[in-house]
């Protein structure tokens, strides 16, 4: 059951793209989302579609990889495509049965498809070129200077690494746990939904009691170490924008006006 | 409001581990929403535990991890109902720290409606002919929902009373 998990999507590299920093990357990719809302024209897709093209290529990861992310997707892509075209009222194009295709469903189809993939692609590339820790990294320098507003930023951030952290740990003590369970006889795979939810449960509570174990210990070291929250907190890592950062900036200012314009 | 260590650690740990049950699924609808093993526990006992707004933020941190772990995205504002909000108010069973079924109830109850509210919204193209869209949210959300929720109390039912409390 715990066998095809891909732990995040992170594909460690150094390529242009990795290396920029993580804040530059979360806000010109939340940036990107909001213009492509925005896209009016054809000329619009195609200008951002060959710039997410030039992201790819230039994020040394397989063409065929990155599309593979849309996999899990595809149901919702071929709806899309067929609601749209099926749905839309307008000019008749073709007839199939009660089925009409009209001239403005196909347009609205493809617009929406296209949207629909050039959304999960951008943000793919996001998870795909950052580590989730840094992912963390950058949010928390990003929500600072909320936290006079009352924002918790630094230990949300501090949350958040502990939780990406401890989520290998705890599954393979599930796996663990779910083999000795199986030594013992039980079965996990067979029966309807409820059945073999109760099978599961003792599973669970040893897993909850490792967590809080774990919890503690990591607690206790924490506090022996002084740690105190953010205050004067200082790092082995720090973020630091660089040439190549404000590079991007550039680049992706220029694209925008280009994309709002056409 | 000022979290401690201890409350920080153990906020992680338990968004972790809700991490982890949400891996394990008995059922995955087409369009995202699964039914899991639990996986909106370790939130309810954060609410318990520290309070609703603790829960509200263990809620949005798992919700926000769940993204980085590949999700459906039509727009940026469904993100943020389906993913951030939705998970995020399970937090509420917190106030109602003295009827923890009740508050499990509520919690799921308020998961459910963002759910709900994200589909007429958002998801509303994917309606089958001849149904209503609120009627297809309520079908679609509910089925999974219904059975999350039932999972979510039979759970906390077989957890050691003991861990409701610091």
């Amino acid at each position: 059951m715990l066998k095809n998990i891909t732990l995040g999507q992170y594909l460690p590299g150094d390529s242009v793209i990795h290396r920029l920093d993580p804040r530059t990357k979360i806000v010109t990719t939340g940036i990107f989302i909001i213009v492509l809302f925005l896209i009016s024209s054809w000329w619009g897709y195609l200008l951002f579609a060959g710039f997410l093209g030039y992201i790819i290529y230039a994020s040394k990861i397989s063409v065929r990889f990155v599309f593979g992310t849309l996999r899990p997707l595809l149901i919702i892509l071929l709806l899309t495509l067929i609601l749209n075209m099926f749905l839309t009222p307008g000019e008749l194009l073709y007839q199939l049965g009660p089925l009409k295709v009209t001239y403005e469903g196909v347009v609205r189809a493809f617009q929406m498809a296209i949207r629909l993939v050039l959304l999960i692609l951008a943000t793919n590339m996001l998870t795909l070129t950052t580590s989730p820790i840094d992912l963390t990294d950058g949010m928390e320098s990003l929500l600072k200077p909320f936290s006079k507003m009352g924002v918790p930023a630094h230990e949300l951030a501090m949350m958040m690494t502990i939780a990406l952290r401890f989520i290998p740990t705890l599954l393979e003590e599930a796996d663990k746990i779910m083999k000795a369970q199986m030594a013992r006889g039980a079965d996990f795979e067979t029966g309807n939904v409820m059945q073999r939810a109760k099978a599961l449960v003792p599973i669970l509570v040893p897993l909850f009691v490792s967590a809080f174990r774990r919890a503690d210990d990591l607690a206790m070291a924490m506090e022996a170490r002084a740690y105190r929250g953010g205050q004067g907190r200082t790092r082995f890592r720090q973020l630091q924008l660089s040439q190549l950062d404000y590079a991007a900036w550039g680049i992706v200012t220029l694209i925008t006006v280009g994309l709002i314009v056409l | 409001m000022r979290l401690s260590t201890r409350m920080i650690v153990e906020i992680g740990l338990l968004v972790s581990l809700a991490v982890v049950l949400d891996f394990i699924r008995f059922f995955q609808a087409p369009f995202g929403g699964s039914v899991t093993l639990g996986s909106m526990v370790p939130i309810f006992l954060v609410a318990f535990r520290f309070g609703g707004r603790a829960g509200l933020i263990a809620g949005a941190l798992f919700g926000t991890i769940q993204l980085f772990f590949g999700a459906y995205i039509l727009t940026p504002f469904q993100v943020i109902l389906d993913y951030v909000l939705a998970y995020a108010v399970i937090g509420v069973a917190g106030f109602f720290v003295n009827r923890p079924v009740i508050g499990v109830l509520v919690g799921s109850l308020s998961r459910f409606l963002v759910h709900f509210l994200s589909g007429i919204i958002f998801w509303h193209m994917y309606t089958p002919e001849g149904m209503q869209v609120w009627m297809y949210s309520l079908v679609y959300n509910g089925s999974y929902m219904l059975f999350e929720t039932l999972i979510a109390v039979v759970v906390f039912a077989f957890l050691p009373k003991r861990l409701f409390r610091v």
